[in-house]
């Protein structure tokens, strides 16, 4: 187990370094530089020229690569040329509403996925399980920023109930905090829900057909415990998996969602990033969020083995 | 179990939403007396890139240091130049000298009081930083001549010193000299200035928070643009950074922001038509141009500039850029129309025309041979794009063969730059204080305009005696541009859309919403 822990660990090393390699050749290879954006459009070309060499820009791209993956291995991700700040003190501060997000839109497509997904499996051909499947079939037809637009429509334009768009932190109060996040993390959360849903069903009907359900269902075991302890279980792999990728997605920052909702984070970040052509926290950031993608995907991994001990690795 | 879980929840949830919910006063409740004050939210659609404004020329870096810096000399709302820091400006008979005499007792964000250290140092740095500084006042420098007057000399006698002085571009912010002692090849690292609003926070990507500078002196006289006297009603102001129109137009809409910033232009009937909003167009941002490549390619004949510029319809192509006829304004002004000192309409006879044979017949002429021409545009700016759209149906009518490449912003401006890249490009031009600083006539800008006789009359225009003399100057050279060098294509004037909520009283807008005399009812 440990030994496995350590490999996924260290598979990292390569999967990062080709990511340094293939984003800092694309980002330096796109026209466009920092130092117009900062200069303003009426610079002129030497006062452009200077400044790109004040950053360092016009140095070799190798040169400017190996100085800056010497940093990166040091803990040092350089400095944003547009915000003024260490790369990673940007990325932390734009990571708390992020995490916020993710973890209210994570909890609210989880309440609402699972409950629905168990219905319509129990239900399967009703009309119960068809509205279920047409509901969810929306909800993952109907791209998030629209449903955004929707929502910041009805409960913030029309009936004033939350406020349309902005970020309070956690430290300056939980329901100002919350009430910035119920919108988006609703938006985010519903396609979501509407992915695991129709995952749980699925899932729970292949194992709901399996001979030992049978079994269990004519030795009169109530259908509560066939669902939550015989089937629930061994067919949650899937689930989790699905689980484990939406939360990665909504960790990478959910870009249009926090464009149109206002919330400074990691999604935010990213493109403000690339319009600006803010080379080192462009870098930064896809070094991260690689490296949180595969984190998730080793935690995912992991728990299979929690829940289901067939797939358990110091087992052969 | 699972029930009471259930029911958690939903408690839970509506009890967030209650506590989410604004407290509506009661009826008679807190109307008795209207007090002003409160935070002032402001939604802008960027973050400036700095603002250390001797170095950027970002429009939202201007918006929010307006507040903060202020100058020796500034525009009044005719733009024209009138003293804010300085007391008197006194000129030498030989045109040579300027000598300000600063207002005592001004004090700096830092409790510093303002002498002619700071005003020295700043001013030197602002003609070492900008461009246009650097190109229209080389050679001058700026001189302590005791605590409280400064002397400025020049290399020659030109006549547009103090306009150029008074130009919003890249301005020349007065700051502590220490602080531009310290400062570094990226800015200054602290926002202090002598401005009715003192920098407290940024929290980037969020929002730069100013507050209410109690020891702020301000000018004699009244509100006039950026002079004249300037009294604050809040206590904080938060430029907040919403970069999606749509969430600018709902969160002023619902009160969330109490002005927005750079709203769309097909938002504007929906804007004009809310009850709850006040909407100002100012036709005071600047000018969609045609901007001809004069340095490389098939575009450095002029004829075939005139030839283009005979067959564009300047209408179509506003009406696509803005889609509202109230938001755009037709005329062959250079400067601004609103311009009490240079406005004319020289070369309005070759204006507008949109005479296709006509295009064609002097295409002919010029020896154009269906040779491929490249139109630059952004899309990031919709007015840009649309404009660019049309204009490529227009060419293609006259016979042109032209392609039409479209850039995010950051890559047209480094695309651009390369004068063998490209044959034509659609650019917003912003208003300028003097011709001289026009871009039209700027040879080191993407066009290269270098033509002898426009750098020429800008000279004479610089040093002629009298402003009708100078007026005069610009007219005829104006109709030169137009008739025969043809620089620049302008297709025509753009208003800027700004929305504010109907609680704020005395919004005066001015390039952007002026954030002192406005009041809010706490």
């Amino acid at each position: 187990m440990k030994m496995y822990f350590l490999k996924r660990l260290l598979s990292l090393i390569p999967v990062l370094f080709i990511v340094s390699i293939v984003i800092f050749m694309i980002i330096h290879l796109t026209p466009g530089d920092p130092a117009s954006l900062v200069l303003g459009e009426e610079a002129t070309e030497e006062q452009i020229q200077a400044m790109r060499a004040d950053m360092g820009l016009d140095l070799p791209i190798l040169t400017q690569y190996f100085h800056w993956i010497g940093n990166a291995l040091q803990g040092d991700l350089g400095t944003s040329y547009f915000m003024r700040q260490p790369v990673t003190e940007a990325i932390v501060s734009h990571l708390a509403p992020t995490i916020s997000v993710a973890i209210i839109a994570g909890t609210i497509s989880l309440l609402i996925s699972i409950p629905i997904g168990i219905l319509a499996a129990t239900r399967r051909g009703t009309n119960t399980d068809r509205t279920v499947m047409g509901i969810s079939l929306i909800g993952m037809s109907v791209p998030s920023f629209l449903l955004g637009l929707f929502l910041i429509l009805l409960f913030g334009v029309k009936l004033r109930w939350l406020p349309v768009a902005g970020y309070q932190p956690i430290t300056d109060g939980f329901f100002g905090h919350i009430k910035y996040l119920i919108l988006p993390s609703i938006a985010l959360g519903s396609m979501h829900a509407a992915l695991i849903a129709r995952m749980t069903r699925s899932s729970l009907l292949e194992v709901l057909n399996m001979n030992y359900i049978k079994t269990a269902r004519s030795k009169g075991v109530h259908e509560y415990l066939i669902i939550t302890r015989h089937t629930l279980r061994n067919a949650f792999l899937p689930i989790l998996t699905v689980i484990g990728q939406t939360f990665g997605s909504l960790i990478a920052g959910a870009v249009v969602t926090e464009t149109i909702f206002n919330i400074p984070g990691i999604g935010q970040l990213i493109i403000n990033s690339v319009e600006r052509r803010d080379y080192a926290v462009i870098q930064g950031v896809v070094l991260f969020v690689t490296c949180t993608y595969v984190l998730i995907n080793l935690i995912v991994d992991l728990l299979y083995g929690v829940i289901d001990p067939r797939v358990r690795l110091n087992k052969k | 179990m699972m029930k009471k879980f259930v029911l958690l929840i939903v408690a839970l949830f509506v009890f967030a939403l209650v506590g989410c919910s604004k407290d509506e006063p009661k009826d008679g409740e807190g109307s008795a007396e209207a007090e002003y004050g409160g935070t002032l939210k402001v939604a802008m659609s960027a973050q400036p890139p700095t603002l250390d404004v001797h170095l950027t020329t970002s429009s939202d870096a201007i918006d929010v240091s307006l507040n903060i810096y202020e100058t020796l000399v500034a525009q009044n709302s005719k733009q024209q130049a009138e003293p804010v820091l300085a007391e008197t400006v006194e000129k030498s008979d030989d045109g040579l000298t300027y000598t300000f005499k600063l207002r005592k007792g001004i004090k700096f964000h830092n409790g510093k009081e303002m002498t002619a250290d700071d005003v020295v140092a700043s001013m030197n740095r602002w003609v070492e930083k900008s461009s246009r500084a650097k190109v229209l006042l080389a050679g001058s420098t700026f001189e302590k001549e005791d605590d409280y007057t400064v002397v400025l000399k020049l290399q020659n006698a030109v006549t547009d010193v103090l306009d150029v002085m008074a130009g919003r571009g890249q301005f020349p912010a007065i700051m502590p000299a220490e602080v531009l002692a310290s400062a570094g090849t990226d800015g200054v690292s602290e926002y202090i200035g002598t401005g009715p609003f003192k920098f407290t926070d940024w929290k980037q990507d969020r929002f730069i928070h100013l507050t209410k500078f109690d020891d702020y002196s301000p000018a004699e006289g009244e509100p006039d643009g950026l002079v004249g006297s300037k009294t604050v009603y809040v206590d904080d102001v938060e430029f907040h950074i919403v970069t999606d129109s749509s969430t600018r137009m709902a969160g002023v809409q619902t009160g969330e922001y109490d002005i927005a910033l750079n709203m769309p232009f097909d938002s504007y009937e929906q804007l004009v038509t809310t009850s709850n909003l006040q909407t100002f167009s100012p036709f005071d941002k600047g000018a969609i141009s045609l901007v001809y490549n004069k340095k490389s390619g098939i575009m450095t004949n002029p004829d075939l500039r005139k030839a283009i510029n005979a067959g564009i319809d300047s209408h179509s192509v506003m009406l696509a850029a803005v889609g509202n006829e109230k938001l755009f304004k037709l005329s062959p002004n250079f400067m601004s129309p609103e311009n009490a000192d240079w406005a004319t309409d020289a070369g309005k006879e070759v204006y507008n025309l949109g005479d296709v044979e006509k295009a064609k017949q002097l295409l002919k002429e010029a020896g154009y041979n269906n040779e491929e021409v490249i139109l630059y545009a952004t899309g990031d700016y919709d007015h840009h794009y649309n404009s660019a759209v049309v204009l490529k149906e227009q060419l293609s009518k006259m016979g042109v063969n032209a392609k039409l490449e479209i850039y995010d912003w950051p890559t047209l401006l480094d695309k651009r730059n390369g004068p063998e890249n490209w044959d034509l490009m659609v650019a917003g031009i912003s208003y300028v204080t003097t011709p001289s600083q026009l871009l039209a006539v700027n040879p080191d800008w993407p066009g290269w305009t270098n033509d002898e006789k426009i750098s020429t009359t800008l000279d004479e225009i610089r040093v002629a005696a009298t402003k009708e003399e100078a007026k005069e100057k610009w007219s005829d050279l104006q109709s030169y541009m137009w008739n025969e060098y043809v620089p620049h294509t302008q297709f025509g004037h753009y208003a800027s859309v700004i929305s504010a909520t109907d609680k704020l009283e005395d919004l005066t807008i001015f390039n952007t919403a002026l954030l002192w005399e406005v009041k809010k009812t706490k």
